[in-house]
């Protein structure tokens, strides 16, 4: 039987087409994005610096992912011209808190708001959950304010650095934010100091504990979900981040990437379906991207034993990303401490983009969903072409019967609609970053 | 007790850039006890997009995020226009969050004349939903500041009065210009600028292309995530609020014959030169030096 199941609160929303057994489970899977915006061919014939504001509003959610991602595949384009281009570790160190911030941010909302619910005995959201997300996201927004000016949707960074000039008495006031976000994480999240929780290294003790993630981990045991939503065993990581550097794992074996073997296809429509998520693969393979792609990469010993255990299943998936959240809140108090005010905050590029003639540049970051790619082909300092990869195209695209996609591979086989609701959303789906 | 007012909250084409700056309000816990969000697109509400699509609910007040386009953009597969008229005739008030709902913002320029705000497109008059004209507030900016949106709310609620200008956005909010407040102001008044990014000192009308002299807003009246704003942090003003938005050439002044080609507002040619003429002929070595620079 044909089943249509559509999604919502994934920022924006997705259907599900369903292909079910006579008791209910899942054959196959196909998923269909709706929506279309043109982003990649708004930005074209623009001045390069303008996709420093455009670029941002492909997401309200992870905009600022998609600024660095700009700022980087700007700079790139220095490089790849030929000359040298100088950020200064403050720079770097801004940027990355930034970030990091924006992806905290991102997980409180995703584990309260859009995965919860759509477990069995945790369906009914209450106005004290949506209130811890608003604590922790607008503090998580302050603190990105007294750097930035504002989130959402800063331009701050730039080819050369960042635009703001910080004083200690901003660095305080972000140290006293982080402080507070941990407190929520202790508190709410994972009951103990969040130094332990960034040190824990054995599932028992996690499984174990007390807060919402234990809670919700047991009650997925409960359901007999723990093994739901395994997929390829695949993993990406195409950006360097706060947490470890770029690479892929196979299972547990770990190699570098190439970004020019990514290779990306144009949408096709789903069951008669208007569809416009873009099919992006590595060497013709589909891989994971996200939290816990990263954690695979870092050889990360909680999320590795919990693999073992669990392979890739969906539990596997959400653990990883709500102990990154941990990681980088502890990540962030160290980096803050290292920046150096004495440096300079921007470095004058040594030409104008527009006195480069032709040159294509490449910049990749870690968004709280994964790998996030951003390519740009400049000519005379405008954009000629511009393309945007984003974490949820690696996840979520479609392949076929004998080669699913990651997604697809992971919903395959689930017994029910519901479980297959979960797993989806344990992907932590953007519709508006799949068809921009 | 009066019933809470019902707020349901539809998106057209946007980024949800809106809605995520709403959950940074810091009164969202009052908004949430006075009025009834029936439909929101982050937090879990009564009504699924589908009873919304299915034009099952009741809306006292309509929020549009996003920019609408008459055929071609649809959820939980209906019209968005559709959905977004049939609340609209229904709808005591109309209130379009962001510079797409407002006036199509950045999307309307992938189809242009197809894509429109509510009432606007950019500047004219024609959008989707014009007809509503008499019942509808903007709230332009991209996004959205989360106090514009409560003060509003709450004014409706309050059975107030809200005065608007003319392109219907409230002058309480939007009767300032972002320049108002900026930290940089001593600066714009000696005529020093700043001579690049990542300086807290200097203002950002000369080179880098600030529009905040001539942006409606009030982002350093009332300061975003309660704590800055974009020129205090020390990126130029890109002119969210305004209809033009975004204009091309964002982080470059725009000049003709070495001044500014669009002035502060409101202020005649002759009156902007002959003050930068009496600015520029005295050096005040305070403003021309770093802070904290010694001696």
């Amino acid at each position: 039987m044909k089943i249509e199941r559509l999604v919502e609160r994934i920022e924006g929303e997705a259907t599900l087409v369903l292909d079910t057994s006579g008791d209910g489970s899942i054959r196959f899977a196909e998923i269909v994005f709706p929506h279309f915006r043109g982003m990649e061919r708004i930005l074209e014939r623009k001045e390069a610096l303008d996709a420093l504001a455009i670029t941002p509003r492909v997401c309200g959610i992870c905009g600022h992912a998609h600024l660095i991602a700009t700022v980087k595949a700007m700079e790139s384009c220095y490089e790849n011209a030929g000359y040298r281009l100088e950020v200064s570790p403050k720079a770097h160190a801004i940027r990355n808190l930034t970030l990091a911030l924006e992806i905290v941010q991102n997980h409180f909302k995703w584990f309260y708001l859009t995965l919860l619910p759509s477990v069995p005995g945790f369906e009914k959201t209450d106005d004290s959950s949506i209130l811890i997300v608003h604590k922790a996201a607008s503090l998580c927004a302050k603190a990105i304010a007294h750097l930035a000016g504002q989130w959402p949707h800063t331009s701050y960074a730039i080819p050369g650095g960042v635009m703001c000039d910080p004083t200690n008495l901003e660095l305080l006031q972000v140290e006293s934010i982080l402080h507070s976000l941990g407190g929520i994480f202790e508190t709410k999240l994972l009951k103990m100091p969040l130094e332990e929780s960034v040190h824990m290294a054995s599932a028992e003790r996690l499984f174990e504990s007390e807060g919402d993630l234990p809670e919700l981990m047991r009650r997925i045991k409960s359901l007999k979900w723990e093994r739901l939503g395994q997929s390829h065993d695949r993993f990406i990581v195409l950006g360097d981040h706060l947490l470890g550097p770029s690479g892929k794992a196979l299972r547990t074996r770990i190699s570098s990437v190439d970004p020019d073997a990514i290779d990306e296809e144009e949408p096709t429509p789903v069951q008669g379906h208007k569809n416009h998520a873009k099919v992006v693969r590595y060497r013709g393979d589909f891989y994971e991207t996200g939290p816990l792609a990263r954690a695979m990469v870092l050889k990360d010993p909680l999320v590795r034993g919990m693999r073992r255990r669990y392979k890739d299943a969906s539990l596997t998936r959400i653990a990883a990303r709500m102990l990154e959240t941990a990681k980088l809140l502890v990540r962030c108090k160290t980096i803050l401490k290292e920046i150096d005010l004495s440096q300079p905050s921007y470095i004058e590029p040594p030409v104008r983009l527009s006195d480069i003639d032709s040159v294509r540049g490449f910049g990749a970051v870690e968004a709280a969903r994964g790998s996030l790619t951003h390519t740009v082909h400049l000519r005379r300092g405008k954009i000629a072409r511009y393309c945007i990869v984003t974490p949820t195209q690696w996840n979520l695209a479609g392949g076929t019967v004998q080669r699913p996609g990651i997604a697809q591979k992971a919903l395959i086989g689930l017994p029910d609609e519901t479980a297959a609701e979960f797993v989806f959303r344990s992907f932590d789906v953007c519709s508006v970053c799949t068809t921009q | 007790m009066t019933p809470k007012p019902k707020v349901l909250w539809l998106q057209g084409i946007t980024c949800n850039g809106n809605s995520h700056s709403f959950m940074n309000a810091s009164d969202l816990n009052r908004l949430l006890e006075d009025f009834d969000f029936v439909h929101h697109p982050v937090f879990p509400t009564p009504f699924s997009i589908e009873s919304v699509a299915l034009k099952r609910v009741d809306a006292d007040i309509l929020v549009i995020e996003g920019a609408l386009r008459e055929k071609g953009f649809m959820r939980a597969g209906v019209e968005v226009y559709e959905i977004a008229r049939h609340y609209a005739k229904r709808a005591n008030r109309i209130i379009c969050v962001g510079n797409c709902a407002s006036f199509g913002g950045i999307f309307k320029e992938s189809d242009p004349g197809k894509i429109t705000g509510a009432l606007f497109e950019g500047e004219r008059k024609r959008g989707l939903l014009e007809e509503f004209a008499h019942k509808t507030i903007n709230l332009p900016g991209c996004p959205v500041h989360p106090q514009w949106l409560s003060y509003t709310l709450r004014m409706i609620k309050n059975h107030r009065n809200i005065r608007l200008d003319n392109l219907f956005r409230p002058v309480e909010l939007y009767g300032y210009t972002v320049h108002e407040g900026c930290l940089r102001n001593e600066y714009f008044e000696w005529k020093v600028d700043a001579d690049s990014y990542g300086h807290k000192e200097g203002c950002l009308f000369y080179k880098q292309g600030c529009q905040g002299p001539f942006t409606h807003g009030s982002c350093n009246r009332i300061l975003w995530n309660e704590v800055s704003s974009k020129t205090r942090a020390g990126m130029p003003c890109i002119g969210c609020t305004e209809p033009d938005f975004p204009s091309g050439r964002l982080f470059e002044t725009k000049t003709l014959m070495s001044i500014p080609a669009r002035l502060p507002l409101g202020v005649p040619k002759r009156a902007y030169l002959t003050l930068v003429g009496v600015a520029k002929a005295f050096s005040i070595p305070r403003l021309e030096k770093r802070k904290f620079d010694e001696d």
